[in-house]
């Protein structure tokens, strides 16, 4: 289906991976975001791009909790589009391998949790239309 | 002090002239910087020198109408060797002898809402504050800024608390540095970056710290590099205090009457230079050991608790979106800095005894860590 394969929606947006958080920003829209959980899982799959499939197939091997993994990771996937951090990739990569992420096998699951900071927002929208004082240059409006 | 006599000296013409003016946003540039060599030329302007983060830069005032707002938060770093300049920027307001600035070559809908210009992030930068009538232009290049602001009759306090914000950011980013909305407090072996937004109780923390004989490396914007020769550092910039009406009248009542812009809107803060009151105590630098995130607690007790870098790099972020400039050169150099020093949760209480001993643990790193 269209869309279903998505990736970090980069330059617009950049992180850093931590341990057990990632930061990304959207420097388009000047909101920041904090991810954890399943969340870091799942953000770095769609580094190089994997589908919705995919993600919920690589997390399934990764966790524990059943049907709840399905209806949490494609939920934060719709919340990554709708914030603008992900976006439709039209290559997707191969298949992900789905496996535990380590020999010790499956992990109970931490849903992913998405927290946006808009409190910078403003300072990146285009300015309103504006005054132009008799040089030229914009003024608040009088 | 040296530079005080008012001259007109050559420092710009002895950088090269652009190389081609088929370039508009180097053509608008070098336009602007002419209205500015008209307005110097007639002799009535001043030029100071100062080490910034090492490096020498010259300001040039083309007439003496920004001097007192532009110079007192950069006192502390003036030198008498100007050197060669690593930055030079030419200042002046207003239209002196009738010579306007150029008209601008962008469009009404290119001003973003920090100021930047659409399209200005390649070797030119510009930004145009509305409100305040401001223009600041670098040429990347040539190392040339040029600051022009309509009226300098009402400089805003937080232009003369931090002056040329943008311009340093601008310059500095080209070396690794980062400005960043922090105080760092410590000692000449390593110090503790406090970093979140206006409120926190950074400048409170900085004042206390000052009191009681740490160094400052800056109360509000300071310049940070993760990748220096000697690890994390801190470079101070800006020798300004901000501080709320209310912490002034209840903490530092002794300080009130040496402040600035009192009284000038009802909630706005006062300035304090702090080389006025410490002269000794105000740091060029020191290693970054630790990033301390305030927070006022509405108890006596201060307590800190290590916290992870992604929390440290969250309180540092919006420092960069009011800054023009390259934001993802700028958050890879603040998320660098969060991973190479330890990082704290600071629950600010009443008790200024426990404040000082939170911050002597985590400069010690005594604290332990995450």
């Amino acid at each position: 289906m269209p869309g279903d394969c998505l990736r970090w929606n980069v330059p617009k947006v950049t992180s850093e991976l931590f341990d057990d958080e990632v930061v990304i920003v959207n420097f388009e829209s000047g909101r920041y975001h904090s991810v954890r959980g399943a969340g870091v899982v799942i953000w770095n799959l769609l580094r190089e791009g994997a589908t919705r499939a995919g993600a919920v197939a690589a997390c399934r091997a990764r966790y524990t909790g059943g049907d709840q993994v399905d209806t949490e990771v494609l939920a934060f996937l719709d919340r990554l589009v709708d914030e603008h951090l992900a976006v439709a990739n039209p290559s997707c990569p191969a298949a992900l391998v789905a496996s535990p992420a380590s020999g010790l096998g499956q992990v109970p699951f931490e849903p992913p949790v998405l927290t946006t900071f808009s409190d910078m927002q403003d300072l990146l929208l285009l300015d309103p239309i504006h005054d132009v004082d008799d040089d030229g240059w914009p003024t608040t409006a009088k | 002090m040296a530079g005080r006599q008012p001259r007109s000296d050559a420092s710009f013409a002895a950088y090269p002239a652009a190389v081609s003016t088929a370039d508009p946003q180097v053509a608008f540039f070098d336009a602007v910087r002419a209205a500015f060599e008209r307005i110097a030329a007639a002799g009535a302007g001043a030029q100071r020198s100062y080490r910034v983060a090492g490096r020498h830069v010259t300001l040039r005032f083309a007439d003496r109408t920004l001097v007192a707002a532009i110079t007192p938060a950069l006192a502390h770093l003036e030198t008498a060797d100007p050197g060669e300049a690593s930055l030079t920027v030419g200042l002046w307001s207003g239209a002196p002898g009738g010579v306007a600035l150029p008209l601008p070559p962008w469009a009404i809908g290119d001003y973003y809402g920090n100021g930047e210009i659409r399209g200005y992030d390649g070797r030119i930068r510009a930004a145009f504050d509305i409100p305040l009538g401001m223009l600041t232009l670098f040429d990347r290049e040539r190392r040339l800024g040029l600051f022009w602001l309509r009226d300098a009759s009402h400089v805003p306090i937080t232009i003369v608390g931090t002056p040329l914000r943008g311009l340093f950011q601008w310059w500095a980013g080209d070396d690794g540095r980062q400005l960043v909305h922090a105080a760092a407090v410590g000692t000449p072996q390593g110090g503790v970056l406090l970093a979140g937004k206006s409120g926190c109780g950074k400048s409170s923390t900085a004042m206390l710290a000052l009191q009681n004989g740490l160094q400052c490396a800056g109360d509000d914007f300071v310049l940070v590099e993760a990748d220096s020769p000697s690890g994390p550092w801190v470079h101070g910039l800006y020798s300004s205090a901000k501080l709320d009406p209310l912490a002034l009248a209840r903490r530092f009542s002794e300080l009130a009457s040496r402040t600035h812009g009192r009284g000038r809107a009802e909630h706005e803060k006062a300035i304090l230079f702090l080389h006025d009151q410490w002269p000794a105590r105000v740091s060029a630098g020191f290693p970054v050991v630790a990033i301390a995130v305030p927070h006022v607690a509405n108890r006596t007790e201060t307590s800190i608790s290590p916290t992870s870098a992604a929390f440290a790099l969250r309180a540092m972020l919006p420092s960069i979106f009011p800054l023009p400039g390259a934001r993802q050169s700028a958050f890879d150099r603040l998320a660098a800095l969060a991973r190479q020093v330890r990082t704290y949760a600071l629950d600010l209480g009443t008790e200024p005894a426990g404040i000082l001993q939170a911050l002597h643990q985590m400069i010690a790193g005594e604290a332990s860590c995450r």
